[in-house]
């Protein structure tokens, strides 16, 4: 009851008693923490333990402190990730900008060029930025005599890697607004300028912190760049590696765990004051923004979306065009023989059969536990404490390494004393962990999207005796409807590409394409591997494709979002 | 109120059960490193002679296979690792992971390729040896000549472009050190990679990959293993494939059983099998030292001096000091800068 009166904030009409508030968000906080919170610490609980089992406190640290060259891998993982970040920050915002707020020509195009490095394996970059910018690379040059393995190639390659997720994040959290609000300045004389400086920014204010947050805890937490063209570079990131995956020491790999948790500790802080500060947005009153035309402003936006997109274009291209020659950099003839393979193995076969499985399985169950966790955080249902639970759970994810969640769900699933022990070996494991995986981002869209919705909402309907699922299916779910097509598409191209955390889950059975390139790397098949990625890329392609269109149809087909005064 | 919390998460979990549920037939789970060719064949050649068997595969790198090993230990899912480096091995059975046991055709396995104390673990299928992958076209652009010897890695006018893995994270660059560390001994060993660690442009993750990367011309020296060099030279590569005068660093890949396999009997009957001559025929495909020392087949461009010039290692010795080598390895070069090229 104390929940429900918290909800409507008037205590005297009640609703009858809903279970919604009661029941769902406990329910919900076990089975979320029996994917991410309870695997993750079955490994992360290692950092103070000793090899025996037995609790060491803190001497693991102590002797991980003392190993040689900590401080600069420490220092590395810090300077280069807020470097990237905000270079990521710097070419998301106007990028996102122009998507949802400007007459550019081309937005729906340009919005599927940003989400393509979603798409590609990341395998598929890598290779694309050693042709254009390696030691035998077409613009070479370009470095100014620096080499690509270093530093250089550790922050051009990431910020590649979270441009999309930032365009994902401060997209959706441009889209909304008050065009009241627009008019207003504008009978106040603001000009553009001003009317962005002190309308616009402060509403995506939320957007850019959790944007700029994914992105730092992304590129703080990954292994895969540094490995490839972080030359001889070290971060704390490819330390965890060499420590579990070299020498055996979980133990150890363990306490890097922990330590690269801190910066998501910070950013969960952050986060946590600015939803404590964010106004809502839309109110029952609000007018959906309308795109202004600022003739200048479009074009001077549209030449810069197109060099990004060209930028994109032309690292993906490359690492195609490689997929394509006879051999790299010395026999440029080009033909189809690295795809043969593909359709004449059929385990090669099978992994794509696999991959589409595990894609469509993490798209359904993802967005349905997105949905309703992050509906129960931005409309505050149930108790307190299980809510602040439920963030906690949901933001974790993003900063663990793939490693060390594939590592923790080995040592809790794979233990004869848990009862979901039958899981071990099936793709139901598979599916669970990459929706834990990639849990956090998609929570974010969804909370952000219901978080602009005005509480008057809520009061009307609570006027209306409507209960908190009656209200949800009939105010939420249609406001989010668009949000959650994203969602499914953000699951599903992520589960396509996911390598890190499948590598101790995966069996003969349930091989997804994504190890099956790696596969092929390992075997020294780089012409196959490429050509397999490429063909994983054209598949989420189309994915992605599905996801816009049908995004499209559903903002056609809700008449309420247009203006009909 | 837990009753209907406790109801409702096991319903949320339902969903997942028809996907758990396989048919439960007669099955054999693999874990191997070799090479999936070989792999591939070797299996194939096991289910002809058990075709009641069908065996589930798994295969990735020497490392992380053993991690995934020692990770599983709490309940097994791997019945016998068909091919991983004994020094890997080693450290699966240093935690008692690994399950003693003498293959039917154990005694014809050539001594050194067999694990020969008491109770014997593993039983050896190959073994491979480092080597230097050159390539010829971007050393003639910049001039640089082919070094014969490890103790030529040296000269400064190889600085910047020799690429190696590091031992940390790779059992290749673990055998090439430990090659140094038997020829030049333990003290010269380290000044030698002082001094070649001045030369050395990046030490990356896979054995392989400086092969690949001499291959592709993004450098010019990869220390590595022949096999990876073998297959871009059939590709088209233009690099020539060195054995250092000095020796080679080797090491033996071995299939060992699980230590609370399920199928205990199959497992058993693929080492067997693993263990026969037919099997070693299958694999001197695939590389030139097997089990068995007098089958001499030399796969299509694979260097022809690579068995003489195997070192005489002591690996018991390099097994023990495994830990030591890559905590002075990282104390030396774990911090390098990079070199400007």
């Amino acid at each position: 009851m104390a929940e429900i009166s918290a909800v409507s904030g008037m205590a005297a009409r009640q609703v009858r008693p809903d279970p919604t508030g009661q029941i769902v968000p406990p329910v919900l906080l076990v089975v979320l923490a029996t994917a991410t919170l309870l695997p993750i610490g079955a490994l992360l609980v290692r950092a103070f333990l000793g090899k025996d089992g037995a609790f060491v406190g803190l001497d693991n640290f102590l002797r991980y402190g003392a190993e040689p060259g900590l401080v600069i891998a420490a220092w590395n993982s810090l300077s280069l990730s807020m470097i990237a970040t905000v270079i990521a920050m710097a070419l998301a915002f106007p990028f996102a900008y122009a998507l949802v707020r400007t007459a550019m020509p081309g937005r729906g195009i340009f919005r599927l060029i940003a989400l393509l490095p979603l798409l590609a394996p990341s395998l598929l970059p890598a290779f694309g930025m050693v042709y254009l910018f390696g030691n035998q690379g077409w613009l070479k040059g370009w470095l100014l005599g620096e080499s690509l393995y270093g530093p250089v190639g550790i922050v051009i390659a990431s910020v590649f890697y979270v441009f999309p997720h930032a365009v994902l994040i401060l997209s959706a959290g441009l889209s909304a607004g008050d065009q009241r609000h627009y008019e207003a300045a504008r009978a106040l004389r603001a000009g553009p300028w001003r009317r962005f400086v002190t309308v616009t920014l402060p509403s995506c204010r939320y957007a850019a912190i959790s944007a700029a947050s994914i992105a730092f805890i992304l590129i703080f937490t990954d292994f895969g760049i540094p490995s490839v063209v972080g030359g001889s570079t070290n971060v704390l990131a490819t330390d965890i590696y060499k420590l579990v995956i070299g020498r055996f020491d979980f133990e150890m790999g363990a306490v890097v765990g922990v330590l690269l948790l801190l910066p998501a500790v910070v950013a969960y802080g952050i986060d946590w004051l600015a939803r404590k500060s964010q106004r809502a947005m839309i109110t029952g009153k609000s007018v959906p923004i309308r795109a202004e035309r600022l003739p200048l402003r479009d074009l001077m936006l549209f030449l810069f979306a197109t060099l990004v997109a060209v930028a994109i274009l032309g690292i993906i291209g490359m690492a195609i065009f490689g997929s394509l020659v006879k051999f790299w950099p010395y026999n440029l003839s080009l033909g189809l023989q690295n795809y043969e393979r593909l359709f004449t193995d059929a385990d090669e076969f099978r992994a794509l059969g696999n991959s589409l499985i595990l894609a469509f399985g993490t798209a359904l169950a993802g967005t349905g536990l997105v949905a309703l966790s992050g509906w129960l955080i931005a409309r505050k249902l149930g108790n307190g404490m299980v809510r602040n639970g439920l963030q906690g759970v949901a933001m974790m994810p993003v900063a663990v390494p793939g490693l060390v969640l594939g590592l923790g769900y080995v040592f809790f699933f794979n233990n004869p004393a848990n009862p979901l022990h039958a899981l071990q070996g099936s793709l139901a494991l598979i599916i669970l962990c990459t929706v834990a995986h990639f849990y956090t981002v998609p929570h974010l869209m969804v909370v952000n999207e219901l978080l602009r919705l005005d509480r008057e909402i809520d009061l009307a309907a609570q006027a209306l005796r409507i209960g908190p699922a009656g209200t949800a299916r009939r105010i939420h779910a249609p406001v989010l409807l668009p949000t959650l097509i994203d969602v499914a598409g953000y699951f599903f191209v992520n589960a396509m590409t996911t390598v890190s955390a499948l590598i101790f889950l995966f069996t003969a059975q349930t091989r997804p394409a994504s190890i099956a390139v790696i596969n092929l790397v390992e075997g020294s098949r780089i012409g196959q591997a490429s050509a397999f990625a490429v063909v994983i890329m054209a598949l989420s392609m189309v994915a992605a494709a599905i996801q816009l269109t049908l995004r499209h149809l559903v903002i056609r087909a809700q008449g309420w979002r247009r203006q009909t005064a | 109120m837990l009753k209907p919390i406790l109801a409702a998460t096991i319903a949320a979990f339902i969903p997942f059960v028809p996907l758990v549920a396989e048919a439960q037939q007669r099955t054999l789970t693999v874990y191997s490193s070799l090479d999936e060719d070989q792999a591939k064949a070797l299996i194939k050649g096991f289910e002809a002679k058990h075709p009641q068997v069908k065996v589930n595969a798994i295969l990735g790198s020497t490392a992380p296979i053993i991690a995934r090993v020692i990770a599983e230990a709490a309940s097994p899912q791997a019945d016998i690792i068909m091919g991983n480096a004994v020094s890997a091995l080693m450290a699966a059975d240093a935690r008692s992971l690994l399950l003693p046991y003498k293959p039917a055709h154990f005694d014809k396995v050539a001594p050194v390729m067999r694990d020969n104390r008491a109770e014997p673990v593993w039983v050896g299928i190959d073994a491979w040896a480092s080597s230097l992958c050159f390539n010829t076209v971007e050393a003639a652009k910049k001039n640089i000549p082919a070094p014969k010897s490890w103790a030529d890695l040296t000269n400064p006018v190889y600085k910047g472009h020799i690429t190696m893995p590091s031992p940390l994270s790779s059992g290749t660059a673990l055998l090439a050190v430990n090659g140094w560390l038997t020829i030049f001994g333990e003290k010269g060993g380290w000044e030698f990679m002082d001094k070649m660690h001045e030369n050395v442009s990046k030490y990356g993750h896979s054995g392989s990959a400086p092969c690949r990367q001499a291959g592709s011309g993004e450098t010019i020296i990869g220390i590595s293993y022949a096999t990876p060099g073998v297959k871009a030279i059939n590709e088209g590569a233009p690099i020539q494939i060195i054995l250092p005068s000095e020796g080679l660093g080797w090491e033996i890949e071995a299939a060992a059983i699980v230590k609370g396999a399920r199928n205990l009997a199959d497992a058993k009957a693929m080492a067997d099998w693993i263990s026969s001559r037919e099997a070693a025929e299958i694999s001197a495909k695939y590389l030139p030292i097997t089990a068995y020392d007098d089958i001499q087949v030399l796969p299509k461009n694979y260097p022809a001096d690579e068995k003489s010039k195997l070192l005489k290692m002591d690996f018991a010795k390099l097994a023990s000091s495994r830990e030591a080598v890559m905590a002075e390895w990282q104390k030396r070069y774990g911090v390098k800068v990079p070199p400007k090229n």
